[in-house]
């Protein structure tokens, strides 16, 4: 018992000290500070040495919590002294401000953040941060001004800035909690999801914003829907326009209430657009070369798991190992012999190959096929049924998930590519919709407005993510598969 | 040879025989007709004339093709250990079961599914010179940064890479997900701690899968064509120069715009070859530290 108050203490004088510090040394360095900058580099240099202690401390398994309060107040100083020595120097910077209150906000959150992460304490972390930061504040402004405004408030918000420390600190140094560590997870997880879904967020807001307006809001202040009828319709490219875009079905576009008016009207107009052609002949190499990838891989992959044959496991490490060459090497003779037969320029190379399997979905086949028991093949075998009638009958039933999954893997990655179709085809009007947003970025002479560009974007990128919504079962299995024998 | 060896020998056969012609037609044949291509010069409209070694000497004597070769290996370089630190930091936080996980596994995954034509012209988008990247960083006060620009364009290439890791965080949670808990349950009775769990256990064990996309990584980033292709070829291209030139760009621009077969072929050899050099010299050194457990 008495260690855990000496602990408390301790910890609280500790604290207090250094917020006495930062405070003072802040308003002194603000003074007189701009002579002395090695003083503030002292200053720092602790703090941050007591910030590693600290944080050592608090990731081990003992005296978490004192560690944990090095770390915060190590922050809080070296945040001073960083406002201190910054200040006088760059005075007249009204960018400055804003700054340090990130700088603050920022490692108030990671003090919080370290906090909870201690066998937490939600309430006691929030206090002695809350608190923390008041202290802060409070010294610092307090300090600025020497008295020049209402002392008295600085005092009364200064005792609440303890009272409240005191209290955390109390509640720090009490029992584990383990909601507070799950919260300290999805707080992780929040932000981490936050940036990553930022960029959607963009260039979704940014598709339906007028052009002027891109560099004004966040969020489109009137949408303008027509983006979408430039990207599909392609017009003012300056060359390779596939069909006259008609005006009329980019200017229906302008606003939804006309453009739900004149749909009946002008949805044939759709039907003419760049857009849908790509997405037709996109549509045509994906829905054919997965028919092809599926048909062929699960034939070679039944031969791999299930039929004993010489040379068997060298062609299937042959097989792992074709997974391994990126299509650039073999990309020149691909299209002399492309050339050769006359399917250059046709979207042919970039289905027919796949009606003869690929080893990433023969491997991912094979893995699958080889989990299913012998006993129902065997059994089948016995009754007098063909190799063909079993793989027909018994085993293709049975791998539907990982067929839909080979099927789904081959029809993104046909939706995805790039390379082959910038190589093998030529008219504009064989384009896929990759190549055809490639295209429309590089035919405005490189001033294709971003409104219109990020529209197109969208439309590429919108089908994918349905696709995965209706999907993902068989997708995260699929993914699953894929790596697990390595 | 038994009959019955004999017929499940010819079914065999039947069954894997249109794999069998697709391998020696799209995948043998081409790797070695570029090796025989790579010591001629060949413009498709001539018969190739056989010219020996002068390709692969052309090649590290030219200054463009050098720097895309060097540019390859340090960009893969960096962006393999980032990448793999990332998913594998992000597949921990992900793999625990808590209320509303699966949200944040889709929202870490979606951007993974993004077409890379999409990808690239977000990242001109975003981190134009007046995109919101900027906008944020001189709002608070910190300089902005001319992200396509020679000097940066490695690191946007690097950030658009972290952010389409989910494939690998997928693989990586469901690795995790059969790691039996019981080594879990008896690490926290030792007292280990969350970190010490994390590093003594779950790694070790799902070494496994993080060679293998470890060596996905590596083919990946050697052979990175669409972005670096697209964001050096609209208006930012005086900018960039070849300054986000890879070497699978290289070779399409040597053999398509240039025509020169015989030189793009040998370009991709080195390609292969540091591909296959990559991946066996990863397989090689794992062998020590990489645990199977018993199959």
């Amino acid at each position: 018992m008495s260690d855990r108050v000496n602990r408390i203490v301790s910890a609280a004088v500790a604290v207090f000290g250094f917020v006495c510090l930062h405070g003072v040394a802040q308003g002194w360095l603000l003074t007189a500070g701009p002579g002395e900058p090695w003083l503030s580099i002292l200053v720092l240099l602790s703090s941050v040495f007591l910030f590693a202690v600290g944080l050592r401390r608090a990731l081990g398994s003992d005296g978490r919590a004192l560690g944990t309060v090095a770390v915060l107040f190590s922050i809080v100083v070296a945040d001073g002294v960083l406002t201190g020595w910054l200040l006088p120097a760059e005075v007249g910077r009204p960018w400055l401000p804003r700054l340090l209150f990130v700088a603050d906000a920022s490692l108030y959150v990671l003090g919080l953040y370290v906090l909870l992460g201690s066998q937490g304490r939600t309430l006691g972390a929030l206090g002695v941060t809350f608190g923390g930061a008041t202290l802060h504040g409070v010294l610092g402004g307090w300090l600025l001004t020497t008295g020049i405004g209402e002392p008295w408030l600085s005092v009364l918000v200064l005792c609440c800035g303890l009272f409240l420390f005191v209290l955390g600190l109390h509640r720090l140094l009490r029992t584990a909690d383990r909601a507070a560590v799950a919260a300290q997870r999805y707080v992780t997880l929040a932000l981490i999801a936050l940036v990553l879904f930022f960029p959607f967020f963009w260039m979704v807001m940014t598709s339906l914003k007028p052009r002027t307006e891109t560099k004004k809001s966040i969020i489109p202040r009137a949408v303008r829907s027509a983006n979408y009828g430039h990207a599909m319709a392609f017009e003012h490219g300056n060359t390779d326009i596939l069909l006259e875009a008609d005006p009329k079905w980019v200017r229906a576009m302008g606003s939804p209430w006309v453009a739900a008016r004149q749909w009946a009207g002008n949805a044939a107009l759709f039907f003419k657009t760049p857009f849908f052609q790509q997405l037709c002949n996109t549509l045509t190499v994906g829905v054919l070369g997965t028919l092809g990838v599926v048909i062929s891989s699960s034939l070679a992959a039944y031969a791999f798991a299930r039929l004993k044959w010489p040379g068997r496991d060298f062609f299937f490490l042959l097989t792992i190992t074709t997974m391994m060459v990126p299509f650039a090497v073999k990309l020149v003779p691909l299209y002399g012999l492309f050339k050769w037969i006359g399917w250059k320029g046709t979207l042919k190379p970039l289905w027919a190959p796949a009606f003869f399997g690929t080893g990433f979905s023969i491997f991912l086949l094979r893995q699958f096929f080889k989990g299913i028991p012998r006993d129902l093949t065997d059994a089948a075998r016995i009754d007098g049924c063909s190799e063909f009638a079993i793989y027909w009958r018994i085993i293709l039933p049975l791998a539907k998930p990982a067929l839909a999954a080979v099927a789904l893997f081959h029809f993104l990655y046909v939706w995805n590519d790039f390379f082959a179709p910038l190589v093998f085809l030529t008219d504009p009007s064989d384009f896929t919709l990759a190549l055809g947003l490639h295209q429309f970025q590089s035919t405005h002479g490189g001033a294709t407005p971003w409104t219109w560009m990020m529209a197109a974007a969208t439309l590429v990128t919108l089908p994918v993510i349905v696709l995965f919504f209706f999907t993902q079962r068989f997708f995260v299995r699929g993914v699953t598969m894929s790596g697990i024998k390595g | 040879m038994t009959l019955r060896e004999k017929i499940e020998y010819k079914n065999a056969l039947l069954f894997v025989s249109p794999w069998l012609i697709g391998f020696f037609v799209f995948v043998a044949y081409p790797i070695l007709a570029s090796l025989v291509l790579s010591f001629s010069e060949y413009s498709l409209l001539s018969r190739p004339l056989w010219v020996q070694f002068s390709n692969y000497v052309e090649i590290f004597q030219t200054p463009r093709a050098v720097r895309a070769i060097i540019r390859t290996f340090l960009f893969a370089l960096v962006a393999i250990p980032v990448s793999l630190a990332v998913s594998l930091t992000l597949a921990v936080l992900l793999e625990r079961r808590a209320r509303g996980i699966d949200t944040f596994r889709t929202v870490v995954f979606l951007p993974a599914l993004v077409p890379q034509v999409a990808v690239a012209a977000l990242l001109l988008w975003i981190f134009a010179a007046d995109g919101i990247v900027n906008r944020v960083l001189v709002w608070i006060g910190l300089p902005d940064v001319r992200w396509i620009s020679p000097d940066v364009i490695l690191v946007t290439l690097l950030i658009a890479g972290v952010w389409t890791v989910g494939h690998a965080v997928v693989i990586f949670t469901a690795g995790l997900h059969d790691v039996p808990k019981e080594l879990y349950e008896s690490a926290e009775i030792d007292g280990a701690s969350y970190l010490q769990r994390v590093l003594r256990i779950s790694i070790p064990m799902i070494s496994p899968v993080i060679l293998f996309n470890l060596v996905m990584g590596i083919i990946a980033a050697l052979g990175q064509f669409t972005i670096p292709y697209f964001i050096s070829s609209g208006n930012t291209q005086q900018e960039l120069g070849d300054s986000a030139n890879f070497i699978a760009p290289e070779i399409n621009l040597q053999a398509m715009r240039h025509l020169r077969m015989g030189y793009a072929s040998a370009l991709s050899w080195v390609l292969f070859i540091a591909v296959i050099a990559l991946t066996a010299l990863v397989l090689k050194l794992s062998q020590r530290v990489v645990h199977y457990q018993g199959e």
